[in-house]
């Protein structure tokens, strides 16, 4: 792969691939959280962490050397999220039994 | 409490400024003649308030102690460069 | 104290760089205004020239709430927000919550200003954002905070711009401690009669050091607000309620265990805002009744926190009987980790969690990262200063907003205490702000010299700061001896702090000597 291309991914994943990534673990992360002593963790812990999560992709992807292992976390994370939140989606019932 | 607290550190810190090397080097000052060792026993000592104030529990006053000694160690560090302009 | 490889030292050093010139100047500018807003309610007190005695939670409330229940339609009952407002008036804001065309659940109703008399002074009907709009007495203070929070952008793209800025300083404060091979032991060394870079380069590096751990939390706190309701409801509640907003509220807010619809009098809040402040030894900053005239009525206080505590205090009373029911978190029926952390979010960033104290550092904290802003830009001009001579405009355009903003700042307070007494405040605070921001800009394009366009507004700033006191006394604002018999030494320490500002900047324009800094500059790799 060319050092542009290499360049241009690097910036993928850490411009707008951060967002998105961050944004989908945000929301994912109310499906899979506990939701702690008063039921409001799940909902609550994402958006206090929404910046932080941002933060460590972004720096993630400047700074880790191999490309493939930027690319396994971000859309491994991507992925994982993805799926929950089709399947709430398609399937609340049985989410919300997941979710409890 | 608080405010023995953060005059304690900032005492440190002034002592810790005074004898800081590449201060005195940067500025043509002779070498201190302090070891190492009593150098990490003033970073101790500054940092012992702050951790006594957590370990009480008190929140706000370990923000506040923090705050004030990040203010004043800034302000220290000013010592003996009036004259230029900072902006 | 970190060594990253050279690569991506240079990476972080082009991010830490470009992230400060791309966006420093409009994050200087939210620094500024919310180091200002830390004393947004004292600098109200100072300017609105009022001195009421008394809080208006100290005063009866239940007949005003009752007499105003009366004459607002019943579909408002579902919750009433009470709070203080200037010169010891009280707000009441009657209102139901409903979803928005974009799902964003909003608050309608009707807002009530009651003074000290128990006379309704003010009447408005809307939305949360159009009756809680500016008024004569605070038209400063509120002018300040939709600076900080929105640059008076509208909404949604206000705060997501400052959202951004919050994420960007992140950036800043992360990279910068990255590329700082040797933070601890450069943290006092300022360097005077070295080049320009250097001297720059010390004083952005110890004033970044010094404030690292709180220009990261300010950064991380502001974002998280900034997103909050724009972003990050809106996509949880996707997630969690299929985008229903109200479910997102209703979960983390307390609800009766029975709901009860029967009438009954909500006459008791007196009695529970005398008994809020017995358990916590002071009077609420905001109540809110919820279900107003039903059996199953809720009035909630909040109070600050307690000493040693930084998360602010709520508690719970049956609205019908007046009964103390429990301590509760802000957010959630019981203590949890999300409800702490998120709790803690505004005293951590607002620094109001104990009193002036923390106000006066958390002031200070947002003087040294304006500054560090300033000089990081600074620094970045000086490198390129001599290879790239077209960046003088630049050079200009930091200085007219470095020194432009503060000055608009105060102009604005000068066109407040100048237009309250002919009710006209809440036109002339943001036009003073506009005429000055237009003094410093044509300034910068009219003056010979950068370093006349520097003295010029430090003179100008210097003036002002030693002129508000006297325009605020010339304005029908109350002398220092009615002030402290009226039991407000804030409105004096304003007024000392301002005059010894003005003093101190002038005295070091007038004694400064200008350092011959003719240094060669040359530039760094990856810079």
């Amino acid at each position: 792969m060319s050092p542009a291309a290499r360049k241009w991914i690097r910036i993928t994943f850490a411009g707008p691939g951060a967002v998105v990534v961050a944004l989908t673990v945000m929301a994912g992360m109310a499906l899979w959280l506990p939701g702690g002593a008063a039921g409001v963790d799940n909902l609550v812990i994402p958006l206090v962490l929404a910046p932080l999560i941002w933060a460590g992709l972004f720096f993630h992807a400047c700074l880790d050397p191999r490309l493939g292992r930027i690319a396994v976390v971000a859309l491994g994370l991507f992925t994982v999220h993805t799926g929950l939140l089709t399947h709430s989606l398609l399937d609340p019932v049985s989410a919300m039994e997941i979710q409890r | 409490m608080q405010i023995a607290a953060i005059f304690f550190t900032l005492a440190m810190l002034t002592l810790l400024w005074w004898n800081d090397p590449k201060r005195r080097r940067a500025e043509g000052a002779p070498a201190a003649a302090q070891p190492l060792t009593l150098r990490r026993v003033y970073l101790i000592a500054a940092l012992l308030p702050g951790a006594v104030l957590a370990l009480r529990s008190d929140a706000a006053a370990v923000f506040v102690w923090l705050g004030s000694c990040a203010i004043g160690g800034w302000l220290v560090s000013q010592i003996r460069t009036s004259g230029s302009d900072p902006l | 104290m970190i060594r990253l490889p050279r690569q991506e030292t240079k990476l972080m050093v082009a991010i830490h760089g470009w992230s400060g010139i791309v966006l420093g100047l409009l994050l200087y500018a939210v620094v500024l205004t919310g180091m200002t807003a830390v004393f947004a309610k004292e600098i109200n007190t100072w300017s609105s020239g009022h001195v009421a005695q008394k809080s208006a939670f100290e005063r009866p409330i239940d007949d005003s709430l009752q007499a105003l229940a009366a004459r607002t339609p019943a579909e408002f009952h579902e919750a009433v927000d009470v709070f203080e407002i200037a010169d010891g008036n009280l707000g009441l804001f009657f209102h139901l919550h409903e979803a928005a065309p974009s799902g964003e659940v909003i608050e309608r109703g009707v807002y009530y200003e009651v003074d000290s008399a128990g006379d309704v002074v003010r009447e408005k009907r809307g939305i949360g954002e159009e009756v809680f709009g500016p008024s004569n007495d605070d038209a400063l203070s509120h002018f300040l905070i939709d600076t900080h929070v929105q640059l008076h952008v509208p909404e949604p793209w206000g705060l997501l711009l400052t959202g951004i800025l919050g994420l960007a300083m992140l950036v800043a404060a992360v990279s910068g401690l990255l590329i700082h091979r040797h933070l601890f032991k450069d943290i006092f060394t300022l360097r005077r009669k070295a080049s320009p870079v250097l001297v720059n380069r010390d004083r952005h590096s110890v004033a970044g050091t010094w404030s690292l751990p709180f220009a990261f939390i300010l950064a991380f706190t502001g974002s998280f607000f900034s997103f909050y309701g724009t972003v990050g409801v809106p996509i949880v509640a996707m997630a969690a309620f299929g985008g229903d907003e109200q479910a997102f509220d209703d979960a983390v807010s307390v609800k009766p265990e029975k709901p009860d619809s029967r009438p009954h009098l909500t006459g008791t809040v007196n009695q529970i805002i005398a008994d809020a402040r017995a358990r916590t030894g002071a009077l609420p900053t905001f109540v809110l009744v919820e279900r107003f005239g039903r059996a199953d009525a809720q009035v909630t206080t909040y109070q600050d926190p307690e000493p040693g505590s930084i998360e602010p205090l709520t508690l719970v009373y049956n609205g019908a009987t007046g009964a103390y029911e429990r301590t509760t978190p802000s957010i959630g029926a019981k203590p949890s980790l999300g409800g702490t952390l998120t709790a803690i979010m505004e005293p951590l960033h607002f620094g109001n969690f104990a009193g002036v104290a923390s106000k006066a550092v958390w002031y200070g904290l947002g003087f040294a990262m304006c500054y560090v802003t300033l000089t990081g830009l600074r620094l970045w001009l000086v490198r390129r200063r001599e290879s790239i001579p077209t960046l003088a405009w630049l050079e200009r355009a930091v200085t007219v907003i470095g020194f432009g903003l503060p000055l608009a700042l105060l102009t604005a307070a000068v066109g407040f205490l100048c237009a309250v007494p002919l009710g006209s405040a809440v036109v002339w605070t943001p036009a003073a702000f506009l005429i000055g921001s237009a003094i410093s800009i044509v300034a910068g394009v009219a003056l010979p010299t950068h370093a006349l366009l520097v003295t010029v507004h430090k003179f100008a700033i210097g003036g002002l700061l030693l002129g508000l006191p006297l325009i605020r006394l010339a304005t029908g604002g109350p002398g220092w001896t009615s002030a402290l018999m009226a039991r407000q030494p804030m409105i004096v320490a304003i007024d000392i702090a301002l005059i010894l500002s003005g003093v101190w900047l002038l005295i070091r324009m007038i004694t400064a000597q200008r350092s011959d800094n003719t240094a060669p500059v040359s530039l760094q790799p990856a810079e």
